[in-house]
């Protein structure tokens, strides 16, 4: 928990307004042509080279079953990095990057928005309104079997 | 500063008597089988040597024999295990001048190094 | 648990340490072996210096225990090695058992705690073992003297020789003896009664009398000697030695000093005879009396060393203990050898592999280049650069590669025990034999392959080989062989271990797998005799529970396909009925860095591993046969069943946008505006569907060009077809991704000379897929 000063990067993801610890933050990049990975989870919607290391692209609306949007001019990739585990994430905008004093964040105490609220670390109130801070690690908490089960087929397969 | 050259194909017990050597102001010199003590002792010239008799490839008896043929007044004690009397024999008849008994008291080591160089 | 103090610093234990494992793994190997190769006189050997040197290493760090015991071991060895002991099964059981409580004793070293490991069994049995084998177990410096064993000195001498007596008294001479020393001191010179008396519990006695006397004569001359030197080479001594010696007045105290600098001396006395002395006495005549007499009524002080250890064989006709492997002395050189850390070979290959890449970036720049600038002399210096980066590179990458290789050996060693105890638990007789041990493979490999091997010994050993009755009954030898091989096959290591067991019979694993639900009847009746074979790696075919575990755990080899296929190798099945079973498994040499073939599919360029590629091929669309409802091709006179590998990744037909289309520039380039073609969609979103049913069957054009390639692992063939054939690379084998989980059908990722992430094909885990569906459908 932030007792200091936390700066964080505002996105927008399905019309919604969210926020990252910027300690978290990687990297924001243009939307990029990815390379798919046959077989893996829907919203995954691929691979990119990130100068030399191979980083997954996510799609949360998918993940979350919001309403999708079109990739447009304003869509980013925020690269959320924790420790030795890095993704990206696809987000309909990056608004700004703000410092937010303690005194304006408060623990996530119900559900306000539609992710699950395990992702929601803390709520802080931006030039008026409430935005949910999201917790990197699970967002990169990795799924375990939920690639395919359509293509196994068979004994043991 | 005398010289000493330690032949012993155990790397631990080369390291503990040449330990014990230069903590006590000798220089040492280390062979790990009897064809490095040959040539070591050709290069370096030591002022004694404490020779293993039991290595692999060259036993020390054969050593000491090649070493003499070197140089017929090397200084050498034999450094031995249990029970090989006659095979320190053998080795005093080829020129051995003492032996040290493995595993070796340090005191017994330097005194024997002492006695060989006189 | 008591705590431990040994006489080394932490840097000496490490020292020790290392050395002692050696020695210990040594023994692990090869005393097992001992039951059958004792005659093998270098075997012998080696495991005899390998007892020897711990014995003195952890005698000298203090380990009393380990130094006692290992002594115990060596006594055994030496009369193995004299012939005097042949090893019986009972005996290699001892030794064995010797051997870990060795293990025990060395973690004492590393935890410097004593653990509770009572030793006195072990070697209280290797003690009658040499004692029955007419031996003596000789005692260790230091130790006491077993209560009632010879004790030199016991009874007689304690201290030092008393002086009192007359000359005569002391050491009797016959008359003409004493006629010789008459005549000595007549000439002028002088004679002396030399008596040295040494530390009586010397275990040295014999060769403290051959050095004195050797010492003596050269100062003195030797005129007589107690014990003589016949005796002292015999080793008959005592702690007494008495010499009369001739010299000069001034030698006197040569002598003394000579004698006095021995050790173990712990008395000298020179008394020197005169003519008076020398008158003959009635008590000097004859009869053993008084001091010298004492000698003679000694019992034979010097303990016997275990029979004929007296002589150490020279071992220059042999060879070195293979447990030393790396110390080879030729006759000119000697190897050298370095300890390096594994962690440092590890981050050597991250590095190398980083190279790999950018030198394959480096080529596509500068030829992409080419293409733009045409003939510019800074297009052909950095085609020069890049093909010498390039070169060396593949030197550098070469170079790490053997220094992380190491041989199979270390895996295998473990082995013999095993499947000996195995067998021995299981009433089965088993012949163990290894071959290719000297086969060589990266040590990341090596750490994870021990377990899969364990497991198709384990199987071979219950499954595969018959009761010794059972054997018989059959008209084999009761003893089943067991031979687990390795050898190099281009860039791959196999591994065979095969058993003359008694098979796998299709039909009874086909009944097997449909009454354990794994199949239907019907399945199983449309099933060709290969197929069935594989079923035994089918989830929930093995039984673990059946298996008597030896290693803890029972795991089905299911699991052991998966773990191999982890390794990115694979495993097939020999089988015979009645003959035996043979699994292969093939490795590839290096996990890191592989060629493999580029194909392109649906817009985007894959890899394929080249280990598993046999072909590329290229013809017309009406060559593609029908056989049922499955596609496929004549080659060569068989047939190459054909599958779409777009459709066995399950791709859409066209992911979009690709990159290095002509239309759209580098990665680097504006976002997501090549989707703004038309609909704006996602990243890789389906394009049209007309690439599809150009694939499909009987819809194409006669003559359409068909791109295959023909793919093999193990017996099992296919042609897969592509869009397109790019060419042959090296890549670097990235892992996926953690975040996405398990992926059937994908090896890993690689980022290509362009710059894009291709996906690398799972060959084995995409042809079983197709067996799968070929068997449902």
């Amino acid at each position: 928990m932030a007792v200091d000063f936390q700066q964080v990067v505002v996105f927008e993801l399905s019309a919604e307004t969210y926020a990252l610890d910027i300690l978290h933050v990687h990297e924001i990049i243009r939307v990029q042509p990815v390379t798919p990975v046959p077989g893996a989870p829907e919203y995954i919607e691929g691979l990119i080279n990130l100068r030399g290391r191979v980083v997954p692209i996510v799609d949360l609306r998918k993940r979350f079953g919001l309403r999708a949007r079109p990739i447009g001019d304003r869509s980013r990739i925020i690269v959320v990095q924790v420790s030795d585990d890095i993704l990206g994430i696809v987000v309909d905008a990056v608004s700004e990057v703000i410092t937010v004093a303690p005194e304006f964040v408060e623990p996530a105490a119900r559900v306000v928005t539609g992710l699950d609220a395990e992702y929601i670390r803390t709520i802080a109130k931006v030039e008026g309104h409430l935005v949910a801070v999201l917790n990197p690690e699970k967002i990169l908490e990795y799924s375990d079997s939920e690639a395919d089960e359509v293509l196994m087929l068979g004994p043991g397969e | 500063m005398a010289k000493i050259l330690v032949v012993d194909d155990a790397a631990f017990m080369r390291m503990r008597c040449s330990k014990l050597l230069t903590d006590n102001g000798y220089d040492v010199v280390e062979a790990e089988n009897g064809l490095d003590a040959i040539a070591k002792y050709k290069e370096t010239k030591p002022d004694a040597v404490l020779l293993d008799i039991t290595m692999p490839e060259m036993d020390g008896l054969t050593a000491l024999k090649e070493i003499r043929k070197v140089d017929p007044e090397a200084k050498v004690a034999m450094v031995t295990a249990m029970g090989q009397q006659s095979m320190i024999m053998d080795a005093i008849k080829s020129g051995a001048k003492d032996f040290v008994v493995k595993p070796f008291q340090p005191d017994r080591v330097l005194a024997a190094v002492k006695k060989l160089i006189g | 648990m008591a705590q431990m103090q040994f006489d080394a610093t932490e840097d000496d234990i490490k020292v020790w340490l290392a050395e002692a494992d050696e020695q210990i793994e040594l023994l692990q190997n090869d005393v097992i072996r001992l039951e059958k190769d004792y005659s093998d006189e270098s075997l012998v050997q080696g495991i005899f210096r390998a007892a020897h040197t711990l014995k003195g290493s952890s005698a000298m760090i203090g380990h009393t225990r380990m130094a006692e015991l290992t002594h115990a071991m060596e006594s055994v060895f030496g009369m193995v090695r004299e012939g005097k002991l042949t090893p019986t099964t009972e005996i290699v059981d001892s030794l064995l058992a010797g051997v870990d409580g060795l293990n025990a004793l060395r973690e004492e070293v590393v935890t410097k705690e004593q653990s509770d490991v009572d030793l006195s069994p072990s070697v209280a049995a290797l003690r009658d073992i040499v004692e029955q084998g007419g031996g003596t177990f000789a005692r260790m410096p230091g130790q006491p003297p077993a209560a009632g064993g010879q004790e030199p000195g016991a009874g007689g001498q304690a201290g030092p020789a008393p002086t009192t007596g007359s000359l005569l008294e002391r050491f009797p001479l016959e008359p003409d003896e004493i006629e010789a020393v008459k005549a000595t001191l007549e000439s002028g010179a002088m004679v002396w009664l030399l008596e040295v008396d040494f530390q009586p519990d010397s275990l040295w006695l014999a060769v403290r009398s051959f050095q004195s006397l050797n010492d003596l004569s050269n100062v003195g001359e030797l005129l007589k000697t107690k014990p003589t030197s016949e005796e002292v080479e015999a080793e008959k001594v005592g702690p007494k030695l008495q010499a009369v010696i001739a010299g000069a007045a001034e030698a006197a105290e040569a002598i003394t000093k000579t004698a006095v600098v021995i050790e173990d001396v712990v008395n000298t006395s020179l008394t020197p005879y005169t003519l008076e002395s020398l008158s003959p006495s009635p008590a000097a005549a004859g009869e053993g009396r008084g001091e010298g007499a004492q000698g003679e009524d000694h019992p034979h002080p010097s303990p016997l060393p275990p029979a004929g250890e007296g002589t150490e064989l020279i071992p220059s006709q042999t060879k070195p203990p293979a447990e030393a492997g790396q110390r080879v002395a030729t006759a000119s050189r000697v190897v050298q050898n370095v300890r390096v850390d594994v962690e440092r070979l590890d981050n050597l290959m991250n590095p190398v592999g980083e190279l790999v890449i950018d030198r394959n970036r480096l080529q596509q720049l500068a030829l992409q280049l080419e293409t733009e600038l045409g003939a510019h002399d800074a297009v052909d210096a950095l085609n020069e650069t890049s093909q010498h980066v390039g070169r060396i590179t593949d030197e550098l990458q070469e170079e790490v590669m053997r220094i992380r290789m190491q041989p199979i050996e270390s895996v295998f060693n473990k082995f013999p025990r095993l499947v000996r105890d195995l067998a021995g638990k299981l009433g089965k007789k088993v012949d163990f034999i290894i071959e290719g041990k000297e086969t060589e493979l990266d040590r990341s490999v090596i750490e994870k392959i021990d377990d899969p091997i364990i497991h198709l010994l384990r199987n071979a050993i219950d499954h595969g080989l018959e009761m010794p009755e059972e054997r018989r009954a059959a008209g084999k030898p009761e003893s089943g062989t067991i031979k687990l091989s390795a050898w190099h096959e281009e860039n791959h290591i196999v591994i065979a271990v095969q058993d003359d067991g008694r098979g796998m019979d299709p039909a009874k694993l086909k009944a097997s797998a449909v009454s354990k639900k794994i199949i239907t009847q019907e399945v199983a009746d449309r099933m060709d005799d290969r197929a069935a074979v594989e079923l035994i790696f089918a989830a929930g075919f093995s039984t673990a529970a059946k298996t008597t575990d030896v290693s803890g755990r029972g795991v089905g080899m299911d699991i052991v396909r998966a773990n191999i296929e982890k390794l990115s190798g694979f495993v097939t099945i020999e089988t015979a009925v009645g003959r035996g079973t043979r699994f292969l498994v093939k490795l590839p040499l290096t996990l890191a860095i592989i060629r493999a073939l580029l194909v392109a599919l649906a817009g985007r360029k894959f890899a394929i591993p080249m280990a598993t590629v046999m072909e590329t091929l290229r013809f017309d669309a009406q060559d593609v046969r029908t056989i049922k409802t499955h596609e496929a091709i004549q080659l060569r006179g068989r047939i190459l069943p054909l599958v779409s590998l777009r459709d066995l990744l399950r791709l859409p037909a066209l992911l979009y946008p690709a990159p290095g289309e002509p239309a759209s520039a580098s990665p680097e380039d504006e976002d997501g505006d090549a989707a703004s073609n038309g609909a704006s969609q996602g990243m890789r979103d389906v394009g049209d569907a007309e690439g599809d049913s150009m694939m499909e069957m009987g819809n194409r054009p006669r003559r359409q060009k068909m791109f295959v390639v023909a793919v093999r692992v193990g017996d099992r063939q296919m042609g897969l077809q592509v869009d397109a054939l790019v060419g042959e690379t090296e890549i670097v084998i990235k892992p996926l991704s953690r975040f996405l989980g398990d992926v059937r059908g994908i090896a890993g990722v690689t980022i290509l000379g362009d710059g894009q992430v291709a996906i690398i094909c799972d060959i084995p885990s995409l042809i079983n897929r197709v067996v799968q569906e070929q068997l449902l459908a």
